[in-house]
């Protein structure tokens, strides 16, 4: 029997599809029965989701510059 | 949508017009790569400035050498490889560790061991909280609180947090480009999310209050 505690360890391994056989039946039933531990891993992927619409750091316009410039010199 | 999913004949269509000269593929490409080739720099070198400059010398490598680009392989992984060989011969230089060796033990793991009774059941549970995607300022406040705590997390985690859940890149352009093993990757994601997690949970408790 699996403890909330083993759960939350085999998370990420599960969100990969790195677990199998009986590992990921014991999983599966642990979180059938915890809501606690379907909190959690709901939490997760909530976090995950928010993380996702950071938006991207701008290039600076010096930099894009030089690097066109350099880009431009291999044409010539 | 950061999750780009590129397929060898995208890559392949993308070199040739590098190699033409096209200008707007070129900037393009340095665009969409700019966030995630500082942070595979970034652990090497310790510093922004540092990773900002090795950066920038790989593109040029990378301009220079359009023309052996062999295409196996995704143009991401070339570059991601471009900029680590470079950023670990820095690092040498500097003699800093090599971040991604080892996993230090002062990484935490995932969950605080108080939050768990000595039988493993949780003896602080999760702070619940009702998700409602459609209040944007709650949902700008709960970004911003994540994106603090991503800038807070240890730069190995950072980066791979960066790399697969911001960049959408796999867990094997993860694995390849800065050549960890994939329990390593999955290790560094597994607590990086998991300080994101908590820090949305600590937002929610003290906007509870």
């Amino acid at each position: 029997m699996l403890s909330c505690r083993d759960v939350t360890e085999l998370i990420t391994l599960a969100r990969e599809d790195a677990l199998a056989g009986d590992r990921l039946a014991a999983f599966s039933e642990h979180l059938s029965l915890c809501g606690d531990c379907r909190a959690y891993q709901g939490q997760l992927d909530e976090a995950v989701e928010i993380a996702r619409e950071v938006p991207p750091e701008p290039v600076p316009t010096e930099v894009e510059g030089r690097l066109l410039a350099a880009f431009r010199g291999r044409k010539a | 949508v950061p999750s780009i999913e590129r397929t060898p004949r995208d890559d392949a269509a993308l070199v040739a017009r590098l190699r033409a000269g096209d200008e707007e593929a070129f900037v393009g490409l340095v665009r969409q790569m700019h966030r995630a080739l500082l942070r595979v720099a970034f652990p090497f070198v310790g510093s922004q400035a540092a990773a900002e400059e090795i950066v920038q010398d790989a593109w040029v490598a990378v301009i220079g050498g359009l023309d052996e680009f062999e295409g196996r392989g995704a143009i991401r992984t070339w570059v991601g490889r471009i900029v680590v060989n470079r950023a670990k011969t820095r690092g040498v230089r500097d003699r800093r560790s090599v971040p991604f060796s080892s996993l230090s033990a002062d990484e935490d793991g995932p969950v605080e061991p108080e939050r768990f009774a000595p039988t493993g059941l949780w003896a602080s549970p999760p702070s619940r909280w009702e998700t409602s995607p459609e209040e944007l300022v709650l949902r700008r406040e709960a970004r911003a609180q994540i994106e603090r705590e991503l800038e807070a997390l240890p730069p190995a985690q950072r980066t791979v947090v960066t790399l697969r859940d911001l960049e959408g890149w796999s867990a094997e352009e993860v694995c390849n480009v800065l050549d960890v093993s994939e329990s390593n990757q999955r290790v560094l994601l597994h607590r990086g999310r998991a300080r994101l997690r908590a820090a949305l949970e600590r937002y929610h408790v003290e906007r509870g209050r």
